[in-house]
């Protein structure tokens, strides 16, 4: 059974293998939604009243915040110090200037308002986990983009826990466990990124998840792809796709994104130190792949 | 230099043991805590956005049908949340083979729109799986190979796409919507 809505400006899908009633794949299905949900209406930048916007602008405070708000934020924060800044979920601002304020459940636009200091960065956040506060040390936009989908994709995955197999796909990032239909592992195929509808390459998965972005999807307003390099102010480039498979889609989403931003080479040796696997595509498709990358590719 | 080679794998080791136990730690540690609202955010993600066009048109089978200037950046959930049960089937003959011969119909949804396929099976065999009705913003013709794909493969040749995907991901789960009824 697999059932399809919409969250975070994409199509979630989840879906439910194994001889169970159809009732109970469908309650799990809705709780699992209900953890896209929630982490959308804590963690996105484009609505006033999520409680990330509500600490955007109490800059300088001990803002009391919600466990998974500390969780995520803490998070994005350990991958922007191990990635030397390459990710660093204080880039709301600059998001915004390259004209990322589009609320897509309105269509309108939503800028925030914040006017962030040019100087912010990753540094400028302290979660105190035990007191369950966020303190800003600078005016700034917290961006949790490549961190909340894949929080959303785990824990939705983790709601259909009980069944033989599960899967969720949230716009092309897919987190699987237990077997496909067929009762295999998941086949799960790795978009061209220049052939609209042809694949690059194909992965088998049995737990696990398979997160890609590529510079095809959300462009700017002005130009460029959706992913920014928070050191430079401007797009990422030299990387037209990365793929990463990680044990969860938290980890394989915010690697890709600072894969991105490190490059083809260095990137790829990046993710090979965070012990995970990777592909990244350039726009003249070279292909560079972690050591163990084709371990998981399967045959034609 | 060796030693210092060596104390920089083994932080850029802790590193990764870091990082990977950190995120199987928050998962596990906001499940625990649970969602308290959400049913009225769920149910509100279930209706289109105000911007939503459902774009569908019909078409002969296997060919594009576009809707050239239908603005679809949007998608609309209440469709694919139902697909499974949109699926129809008229069959014709007995069962053999993997697949009762019939033909099988089910819509499937991607980020450009609807797509629905008639799956034909006869002998317990995939014959044709080709496009009846063209839902997205730009031709299906784009899907040919595809189609030739999953006669060949027998079934969709993957379970999911990663990577924004175009109507691939709209014509793979309609196949396995259809196929789910043969």
């Amino acid at each position: 059974m697999r059932q399809t809505r919409v969250f975070m400006d994409t199509a979630v899908s989840c879906e439910v293998v194994g001889d169970v009633p159809e009732s109970d794949a469908g309650a799990a299905a809705e709780r699992a939604f209900g953890w896209f949900a929630e982490v959308e209406s804590r963690c996105t930048r484009f609505a006033p009243d999520s409680e990330l916007r509500r600490l955007s602008v109490r800059p300088g405070e001990a803002v009391a915040c919600s466990p998974l708000l500390c969780s995520a934020v803490a998070f994005a924060l350990e991958v922007a110090q191990a990635s030397g800044g390459a990710f660093d979920p204080t880039v709301g601002a600059p998001m915004e200037a390259r004209g990322f304020t589009r609320n897509y459940r309105t269509g309108t636009q939503a800028p925030s308002g914040v006017v962030a200091d040019a100087r912010a960065c990753w540094r400028d956040v302290t979660v105190d986990a035990r007191a369950g506060t966020i303190t800003l040390a600078r005016p700034l936009l917290l961006d949790l983009g490549a961190v909340a989908k894949g929080l959303a994709i785990d824990l939705a995955l983790a709601e259909l826990a009980a069944f033989p197999g599960a899967a969720v796909n949230a716009g092309g990032d897919i987190a699987v466990r237990g077997v496909n239909r067929d009762g295999g592992a998941w086949r799960i195929g790795i978009r061209h990124p220049r052939q609209r509808d042809a694949l690059w390459t194909r992965v088998q998965v049995q737990a696990g998840a398979v997160c890609t972005s590529g510079d095809y999807e959300r462009r700017a307003p002005a130009g460029g792809g959706h992913i920014l390099d928070p050191r430079a102010g401007a797009p990422a480039g030299g990387v037209a796709s990365c793929t990463v498979i990680a044990p969860t889609a938290i980890l394989a989403d915010a690697l890709g994104t600072a894969a991105t931003v490190l490059g083809p080479e260095r990137g790829i040796s990046w993710l090979d130190a965070q012990g995970v696997d990777g592909l990244i595509l350039t726009p003249a498709l070279a292909s560079f792949t972690t050591t163990g990358f084709a371990r998981w590719e399967q045959c034609p | 230099m060796a030693t210092s080679r060596r104390r920089a794998r083994r932080a850029s080791e802790e590193t990764a043991t870091r990082l990977m136990a950190l995120s199987g730690a928050v998962i596990v540690a906001v499940y625990a805590v649970g969602y308290s609202h959400t049913e009225a955010a769920a149910r509100r993600a279930a209706t289109p956005p105000p911007a939503a066009v459902a774009a569908q048109t019909s078409g002969p089978a296997g060919q594009a049908s576009q809707t050239s200037g239908v603005a679809n950046s949007s998608v609309s959930s209440a469709t694919p949340a139902t697909a499974g049960s949109q699926a129809g089937a008229s069959k014709t003959g007995a069962a053999s083979g993997k697949y009762r011969s019939g033909t099988y119909s089910a819509q499937g949804w991607g980020p450009h729109g609807p797509v629905t396929v008639a799956v034909v099976v006869r002998g317990g065999r995939i014959v044709s799986a080709n496009v009846t009705v063209c839902g997205t913003t730009y031709p299906c013709n784009y899907l040919s190979p595809l189609v030739s794909e999953v006669v060949q493969n027998q079934g969709p040749p993957t379970d999911y796409v990663s990577g924004a995907t175009a109507s691939s991901e709209a014509y793979y789960e309609a196949v396995t919507q259809a196929l789910a009824k043969a």
